[in-house]
């Protein structure tokens, strides 16, 4: 009964944790049995006293626990070493961690920030052991890693670099034909998701896409097949699906050619198959946390001291008006009507990718396709591992200057002031109306709805499978320019903002705001799936995407905001005053601006560790605030 | 109905069931033995700290009983203390550690949350030294590892 009752630890051999040190705990043990069997045996005795001591070497007890602090029993040199001060304290002092159970001892380690852990480890041997416990550093790496903690203030970056050298590794091993055993280790080191309390976002590498069944003009070479690197690894469900035509690909072909599909395939085909979701990799951290704790830090003290190496990539002849990057590749889009591929750390222009007969005003790919919008009315689909054009999509009656994909869908919005929402597995194209002006920025929520931003100075959420606008935002005063929603995840955000600024101005501390996460007891944090917006009346607007309530408005650039990108701790906004300005997204407050082009920016892009931002000039601009920077 | 506990020492402590069974070991017991007037032993707890932990369940005798999930999930988990309860740890490093150890023993949680964040607040913000210093403990690195070790913990310095 009692007995297995909650009891001390027993998990560790300093369970028993009254004696002295841990080598007296075996002698103690038979010399006190317990007597109660309501006692656990863990729980040994209050009876010590210094005679245990004699049976060990007497430096040693006394060094490791000096359990009674009794000046008259130390050494002649430890006793010289007495301070006043030493003297003036209750002489008691005991070791808790290491006498303690292990487990209080790392609940006491627990409530410890970094800094204190890293001293706490430089104490001993044994603190080192505790203060360096892989436990207590995945705890710190949850609360801080991908969200705010709400103590310190402090959230980290995600980092993704690790991926990067998987990637690469994958592309590399592809090329030789390794097997993929070896590519599954690759994930080993990676800090995945499944063991991170957050999400990823925004998602840009989603799930891998299969091409579809051969056209005439793509042969197997072997620009193809390393095309199809991602659909390979992940093949098996894919190809089972492929072999036993599904029902959806059975009606495809009964249906007639969907309009302005313009493919080289003669017979009606998807523009790509659904794809299966990707096989989740075996994903086990093995590096300690307290390096992936330690690494991330660093990235985030350069972020918020400015300390970023600038990089300028120049290539394009005329303004560049779309970009987005990942690890490894930078793309851009621009006024000499080409998109540019580019190795997003040595600035390498990769690939030029020529077929569009006007300016590239939208992009977006994923780890197989990209797909750009242009001014020339068409959107066209590339594998840009290789610059190979796949597809090109009419439809749209004037350009096409926005553009989002998942999995399944393609959405586009237009000057023509509509929405059009493409399937890529049957090719059918609907078209949403709504909008009285071009559709600045569209973006797939939730995989069923859409985010869209207007010239009309509206943000409109539509249902995607009824075409039926669902809420009308309405706030800004000018030309809706650029929008992002936060997809799944939940955004921490501060309200009653209002009452803070007010006091804290008159305040008046010269410190840079709201990194340390303080807040007024009239503040209160919400997490609420947001979407943010930005417009040419030189604001940012934060909004519950919910309930179309404006959370905040966000003052500062001296010129219309073009462009704009955010994750859980930053937004960077670009604007025509050519400066991007760096936000904090639970706040709200601008953190600092960063200058660099001399011309309008008209797109930005942000990263774990880089904001990248297009200029009118065609220069593109990456600020790296990797742990290199501070070297 | 009132439950009679006995120390280490054999002192016996007359204690509300309710205040008692703050304790979550008292409470199994109570609940495995039924209703006694048979004292309950607890042998690992001296008269003195037996005398302070129940000073602590009496103050805290009307608490919600905590939400496993809350203290488990260090997210939610503050380092702040209550006022009452911080004078209630203003006590010597003995007493703190009896406590602590009291309090995992008789499984009373708040209890030996208070005694954890008592200690990692004596920690917080001090040097490798001023720590030795604080509880007496004596640096066993050799001059070249203490050195490592600086350099591998150098990052969490924010200079």
């Amino acid at each position: 009964m009692a007995s297995d009752s909650p009891s001390p630890s027993n998990s560790s051999g300093l369970a028993p944790s009254l004696c002295f040190n841990a080598d007296a705990i075996e002698d103690l043990a038979p010399v006190q049995p317990s007597t109660e069997n309501l006692l656990p045996e863990s729980f040994p005795t209050l009876t010590w006293s210094g005679h245990h001591s004699e049976k060990n070497n007497t430096t040693k007890s006394e060094k490791r626990l000096c359990y009674r602090h009794r000046p008259d029993l130390r050494s002649k040199r430890a006793a010289d070493e007495i301070q006043l001060e030493e003297l003036q304290q209750p002489l008691l002092k005991i070791d808790f961690l290491t006498i303690l159970p292990t487990e209080i001892s790392l609940r006491i380690l627990s409530y410890l920030d970094a800094t204190s852990l890293c001293h706490a480890a430089q104490v001993s041997k044994s603190w080192k052991r505790l203060a360096d416990d892989d436990v207590i550093w995945h705890r710190m790496c949850e609360q801080h890693i991908g969200l705010k903690c709400t103590k310190c203030g402090w959230g980290l970056p995600l980092l993704e670099k690790k991926r990067v050298r998987s990637r690469r590794n994958i592309e590399q091993q592809q090329r030789q034909n390794q097997s993929q055993s070896s590519h599954e280790e690759d994930h080993s080191e990676v800090y995945t998701n499944e063991s991170s309390p957050t999400t990823s976002y925004p998602a840009t590498i989603s799930s891998s896409i299969s091409y579809p069944s051969p056209s005439p003009t793509l042969s197997p070479t072997d620009e193809r097949s390393s095309l199809n690197w991602t659909i390979r690894r992940r093949s098996v469900s894919d190809d089972s699906e492929s072999v036993n035509p599904s029902p959806k690909r059975v009606r495809l072909c009964s249906r007639s050619p969907s309009p302005g599909f313009e493919g080289t395939s003669s017979q009606p085909a998807p523009l790509f198959q659904s794809p299966e979701p990707p096989a989740k990799p075996v994903r086990v951290a093995k590096r300690p946390w307290k390096d992936i704790y330690s690494e991330r830090l660093i990235v985030e003290r350069n972020w918020r001291k400015r300390n970023f190496k600038r990089k300028e990539f120049r290539g394009h002849t005329d303004g560049v008006m779309c970009l987005q990057f990942d690890d490894s590749f930078l793309i851009t889009g621009s006024y000499d009507n080409t998109a540019k591929v580019w190795d997003i750390e040595t600035g390498e222009c990769l690939r030029t990718l020529k077929g569009h007969a006007l300016c590239v005003r939208a992009l977006h790919f994923d780890e197989a396709k990209l797909i750009t919008g242009s001014m020339d009315r068409t959107l066209k689909i590339w594998n840009y591992h290789t610059g190979q054009c796949i597809r090109t999509l009419q439809g749209h009656t004037d350009g096409v200057v926005s553009l989002d994909f998942d999995s399944r869908i393609l959405a586009s919005g237009s000057v023509d002031s509509t929405i059009k929402i493409w399937n890529f597995a049957t090719g059918e194209c609907t078209t949403l109306k709504g909008h009285s002006d071009l559709v600045n920025k569209v973006q797939i929520y939730k995989s069923t709805m859409l985010f869209s931003a207007s010239d009309d100075t509206t943000v409109k959420l539509w249902d995607i499978a009824s075409r039926m606008c669902l809420r009308t935002f309405t706030g800004h005063i000018g030309r809706v320019q650029c929008l992002q929603t936060s997809g799944d995840a939940l955004i921490s955000i501060l309200t009653n903002r209002r009452q803070r600024r007010l006091t804290g101005s008159q305040q008046g501390s010269g410190r840079s705001p709201s990194y340390d996460g303080s807040s007024s007891e009239n503040e209160s944090r919400t997490r609420k799936p947001i979407v943010i917006t930005g417009g040419l009346d030189n604001t940012l607007r934060v909004w519950d995407a919910e309930t179309g309530e404006c959370l905040n408005t966000m003052f500062g650039h001296e010129e219309g905001v073009w462009s704009l990108a955010f994750d859980k701790l930053r937004i960077v906004s670009g604007s025509l005053d050519k400066t991007i300005k760096v936000w904090d997204t639970e706040s709200g407050d601008c953190l600092y601006t960063l200058s660099g082009p001399d011309r309008p920016v008209t797109c930005v892009g942000l990263g774990d560790t880089k904001v990248v931002g297009g200029s009118a000039d065609g220069a593109v601009f990456v600020w790296d605030y990797g742990a290199r920077a501070s070297a | 109905m009132p439950v009679v506990l006995t120390s280490l020492d054999n002192e016996t402590f007359t204690v509300d069931k309710e205040v008692a069974e703050r304790s979550i070991l008292i409470k199994n017991m109570i609940e495995d033995v039924g209703e006694t007037d048979a004292p309950i032993p607890l042998p690992n707890v001296s008269s003195s700290v037996l005398k302070k932990v129940i000073e602590y369940c009496e103050y805290h005798r009307n608490d919600p009983v905590q939400v496993q999930d809350e203290t488990d999930d260090p997210r939610k988990r503050s380092n702040d203390i209550e006022e009452w309860d911080m004078k209630f740890m203003q006590v010597d490093q003995e007493m703190l550690f009896e406590i602590i150890l009291a309090a995992n023993y008789l499984d009373i949680k708040p209890l030996l949350d208070v005694g954890c964040k008592t200690v990692a607040n004596m920690i917080k913000g001090k040097t490798p030294e001023e720590i030795r210093k604080l509880f007496n403990i004596v640096n066993d690195f050799t001059p070249e590892e203490e050195a490592q070790i600086r350099k591998e913990n150098e990052w969490a310095e924010d200079r």
